[in-house]
């Protein structure tokens, strides 16, 4: 089947979602299962003092409560050091200090749900509490440079040029400070595992993870496990974006209790828990100086980020990425600190370091297009990148001008006036804006294979996870297009760590890592496929040449001769074999030596703001993306506009609120911290450049899973200016902001 | 998550017994709110009375003005003809607020009764919380408050009511009918809620004479809890100021309240009306 790829095919898993009968981590129905539940700190710096456990020991069907008194010590934690990526540094009951705030430091298991729960809730606590430590500002001084930046393991400074002459020789400087908030995850599936010991060495965990593999080896490590003795199985996950990358504490306190009760022992994270044990996005603080001629073209740029990591680990909210790259200009530099604090580890969420980055950078070069009195778009192609100024690299393919060109038609740009609080409908202000949109392609090794069986079914296999991007539905299309038979015969497997390794679904690289594996092992296939064919005596095909070969409907035939050709089934089973197979074994190449390679966008907000009380609504969006190869039309615009109406989200409702005096989260649930519902979407479009580059990878795809947030907020936050005359640098966009 | 006992009695008079035989009992209407407080652990009633059997489910026509029955779904009412005719204020501040499956669950008379929104009231892992626990203090007063009241508050609390729909009610200027077990009466609906003053825990005038609302016989079974008069409705408009659209305050629905709201009495005046009662909701979370 030709021209598969790129068709908005539906998601394969639609219907077993919509009626319910898609399984998650939670709901495997494993026998003989008993319930955990988490009891996290209430404080944010200090140590338990006392812990009593008696009351909920005796409580109904209780068997277990686990704290640091009685838990199960593991060597393999207890050297966690300081720079741990997140997610390594685990708090699994082995002291009894306390770093942040809904830290673990208990569990209890009975027979129920609601007995665990209530037991839980008997726990009583006594802490020598510290005071917090979270504020950014007043403790930028402690901050230390770390030795990398972000996820692709960046340096954290960069230095091109001289910025303080650029800035001498500017006509016009931009120097402000811009502040993100701490955001945290909630995808609608809280995590949640369930670990079953099959024997003393032998543990299986269904797992809500975005990387099956990453959690097999994590958990090893830590029960001093080979990693073949952990099977992970994750079939459908309720969103991602990052949070589920990382093997977070709860994993393995459900499996050192699976191992106490000798149960197996499911175990849930609850809403609240949420906040703090499973991975955050760090407060940003971005400094940013632009200097520019009056013509336009930038002098010097420059960005000075500190964020926050926790006590116990290390991660970097790279935003000064984006600084470095995305338009000309030659001085340049960039420095990144991080701030030990109270909190959970800071870590990836959706285009961690370019949705931040993008934030700042852009309204920066909307404030400097305003000092210039230049339209913004333009002040953006006046220091087009042609190539990549940091590393001094050719783009893999770059189509970011047809990106402005065509959102800003659709969008209506060219009848916008460039002076501020200048358009108004009765008592609203209206405003456009825009920003432009990078992400960074990745790529890492991955496998796959396809087997044609013998009763000429057609199944491809590859580990792998579907975070509900659509990884099931693109890759039952490459499978199909690239082994030439149509989607509804292609039975294709992920989510389980029997089958071929994958990479971590994060980075947005599924579908040019393993979807180019998907590929490669159907094309490998097809090819022997087409050997056992020609080199078969007692085939029709037999003696042909490959390229007369092909493969079609369920059958090979001769090109030249259509009438001769057999089935597949006639054809494996001449050859005695349960089934055929094709592997890919696919890796990165040498192309990132050569190339730069990111995906682009632009995108384009209107605004609509009451004059009086500063209400704030996006009334509608456009955005146009060059990603590379789309793979499927409709799960491509779903994800684009599921990042654009994040960016929404973090321009104008989203903030991890903190009493400072506690260090406590106190928005901590889905009714005050806020994100958008669907009123609160006005008109959202996603366009997209169809590229081809060949350099990337096999497939053809940059990934679109993070651009689609990246430049959304400031895009926003750059309207409101358009629309009040109100710069606001600190997010979120809200209305006290702008009527105080 | 503690054990409860559960009763579903036919008649008011059944629940009002049933009230006071056991200490600390709640009456529980749609849940929204009380199971929310129950798993919290903010609330531990000993007892649920369960009173979704009681017939309080009507919205009739009295001496001109309307009777709303406490069992009225917000939904239902929001949704009535006569409500959206002739109080338009009352339907449109429901709608502003919740979402469509907590309306159908939420009842009018517990509407007046939820509880504050204010985080360190909702969590019992704070400390302070005079209004959970009197005399403990108001973790919120220094805490994080940009969601707080900025009028009506005092040194013991500065938590705001969460209801939309008694701005407006309070507006239209209705009443309140109430029976307990000393006999019926009707509150003005501006005096039904107090001020936190000195004593937050109380948060309502169903009991009078400084008797502790915890008091075993000073509970009230809202009963027809409005009594809307004549011709009241039609001047005001319900206007609100918040962080987020919610579920019909953006998009059509909202375009329609804030064309509407050019047309009514004037904001400030309505504005006057939101935050005189109870420092409530400007600016509001959604």
């Amino acid at each position: 089947m030709n021209n598969l790829i790129g068709q908005p095919l539906d998601r394969i898993d639609g219907r077993v979602k919509v009626t319910g009968r898609a399984v998650y981590a939670y709901e495997h129905d494993v026998p003989n299962a008993v319930y955990a539940v988490m009891v996290t700190s209430s404080i944010a710096n200090g140590r338990i003092a006392s812990i009593e456990t008696h009351e909920a020991e005796r409580a109904r069907s209780v068997l277990l409560v686990m704290t640091h008194q009685n838990s199960p010590k593991l060597p393999a934690v207890q050297d966690q050091s300081e720079t741990s990526p997140p997610g390594r540094a685990v708090q699994v009951l082995q002291d009894d200090r306390v770093y942040y705030p809904n830290q673990p430091i208990g569990l209890v298991v009975a027979e129920t749900f609601v007995d665990a729960v209530a037991a839980a809730q008997l726990v009583q606590v006594q802490y020598q509490a510290r005071p917090p430590q979270v504020d950014l500002e007043s403790r930028l001084s402690q901050g230390y440079t770390p030795k990398k930046s972000g996820g692709g393991g960046a340096p954290s400074t960069s230095k091109r040029g001289d910025v303080e002459a650029g800035l001498k020789e500017a006509d016009q400087r931009i120097e402000q400070v811009y502040w993100t908030p701490f955001q945290v995850h909630n995808p609608m599936e809280p995590h949640a595992t369930i670990a079953v010991w099959d024997t003393a060495q032998h543990l299986t965990i269904y797992d809500a993870t975005q990387g099956i593999f990453g959690a097999r080896g994590r958990v090893a490590s830590v029960f001093a496990l080979p990693p073949s003795n952990v099977r992970v199985i994750s079939p459908y996950l309720g969103g991602g974006f990052g949070s589920k990358g990382p093997t977070w504490s709860h994993v393995i306190l459900a499996a050192m209790a699976a191992k106490q009760v000798n149960r197996p022992v499911k175990l849930a994270v609850t809403r609240p828990q949420m906040f703090g044990p499973v991975g955050l996005r760090s407060q940003t603080r971005q400094a940013i100086a632009i200097g520019a001629k009056s013509d336009g073209t930038i002098t010097a740029l420059r960005n000075d980020t500190a964020s926050h990591t926790s006590m116990f680990g290390e991660f970097v909210e790279a935003a000064t990425l984006p600084t470095r790259m995305l338009y000309q200009s030659s001085n340049n530099s960039t420095s990144q600190v991080i701030v030990r604090s109270n909190i959970g580890q800071s870590s990836y969420m959706r285009a961690p370091g370019e949705a931040t980055g993008t934030f700042a950078l852009e309204v920066a070069m909307d404030e400097m297009a305003y000092a210039l009195k230049m339209d913004p778009v333009a002040f953006r192609l006046k220091n087009y990148a042609e190539t990549d100024p940091d590393e001094n690299k050719p783009w893999s393919s770059k189509s970011l001008r047809e990106c402005y060109r065509q959102a800003g038609e659709r969008f209506g740009w060219s009848r916008r006036p460039l002076e501020a609080r200048s358009m108004r409908e009765g008592n609203t202000l209206i405003g456009w804006g825009m920003a432009t949109s990078v992400y960074p392609t990745r790529r890492s090794e991955s496998h796959a294979s396809a087997r044609l069986n013998a009763d000429g079914t057609f199944s491809v296999d590859a580990g792998s996870q579907d975070l509900g991007t659509g990884t099931y539905t693109i890759m039952t299309q490459i499978a199909a297009e690239s082994f030439g038979v149509s989607p509804r015969q292609v039975r294709f497997r992920l989510g389980d760590t029997i089958l071929p390794e994958t990479p971590v679904s994060g980075g947005s690289q599924t579908a040019a890592s393993t979807g180019s594996a998907v590929q490669l092992a159907s094309q490998a296939l097809r090819e022997k496929l087409i050997q056992m064919a020609i080199t078969d005596a007692q085939s029709p095909m037999s003696g042909a040449s490959a390229q007369d070969v092909a493969l079609e409907g369920g059958r090979l035939y001769r090109r030249s001769d259509p009438a001769k050709g057999e089935t597949f089934q006639q054809l494996i089973s001449r050859s005695g074999q349960a089934y055929v197979e094709g592997t890919a074994d696919s890796k990165p190449g040498s192309e990132k030596e050569s190339y730069s390679m990111y995906a682009f966008g632009a995108q384009f907000a209107e605004v609509r703001v009451d004059a009086d009380l500063g209400e704030v609504s996006v009334s509608r969006m456009v955005g146009c993306f060059a990603a590379g190869k789309i793979l499927n039309a409709k799960t491509a615009r779903s994800q684009f506009m599921g990042g654009m109406i994040w960016g929404i989200s973090m321009a104008l409702y989203e903030e991890a609120a903190v009493d400072k005096r506690l260090g406590r989260w106190v928005n901590n649930n889905l009714a005050e911290y806020h994100v958008p519902v669907n009123a609160d979407i006005g008109q959202i479009e996603a366009l997209w450049v169809d590229e081809v580059d060949h350099h990337i990878n096999p497939i053809g795809a940059k990934g679109i899973g993070e651009i689609g947030i990246t430049g959304a907020s400031a895009a926003v936050a750059n309207a409101v200016f358009h629309a009040t005359g109100k710069r606001v640098r600190d997010l979120p966009v809200t209305l006290d902001k702008l009527i105080i | 998550m503690r054990p409860f006992t559960y009763t579903c009695p036919k008649t008011v008079d059944d629940a009002l017994r049933a009230y006071m035989q056991t200490s600390e009992s709640k009456f529980i209407g749609g849940g929204t709110n009380l199971l929310d407080l129950m798993k919290m652990g903010v609330e531990r009633p000993p007892q649920l009375i369960d009173i979704n059997k009681l017939p309080l489910t009507a919205i009739e026509e009295r001496n001109g003005g309307l009777r709303i029955g406490a069992l009225v779904s917000n939904t239902a009412a929001a949704n009535h003809p006569l409500i959206r005719t002739r109080y338009p204020v009352l339907s449109q501040a429901i709608l502003g607020g919740a979402s469509p499956q907590l309306r159908n669950m939420a009842t009018m008379g517990g509407n007046l009764l939820q509880r504050t929104r204010c985080y360190y009231f909702y969590d019992p892992s704070y400390a302070e919380c005079n209004k959970r626990v009197p005399g403990s203090g108001c973790a919120a007063l220094h805490g994080y408050n940009r969601i707080h009241a900025i009028l009506g508050q005092s040194e013991q609390c500065i938590a705001v009511h969460p209801s939309d729909m008694c701005v407006a009610l309070a507006a239209l200027d209705g009443e309140v009918q109430v029976k307990g077990p000393k006999g019926e009466r009707s509150i003005r609906f501006a005096d039904f809620h107090r001020l936190p003053g000195e004593t937050p825990q109380v948060e309502t005038n169903l009991t009078s004479g400084g008797i502790n609302y915890l008091d075993r016989f000073a509970g009230y079974l809202l009963r027809t809890p409005f009594l809307l008069p004549e011709g009241a409705g039609s001047s005001f408009v319900c206007f609100r100021a918040r962080f987020r659209g919610g579920d019909s305050g953006r998009g059509r629905g909202r375009k329609d309240s804030r064309s509407a709201n050019r047309i009514g009495r004037g904001r400030n005046e309505t504005l006057a009306r939101h935050t005189g009662r109870e420092g409530s909701c400007w600016p509001e979370t959604g």
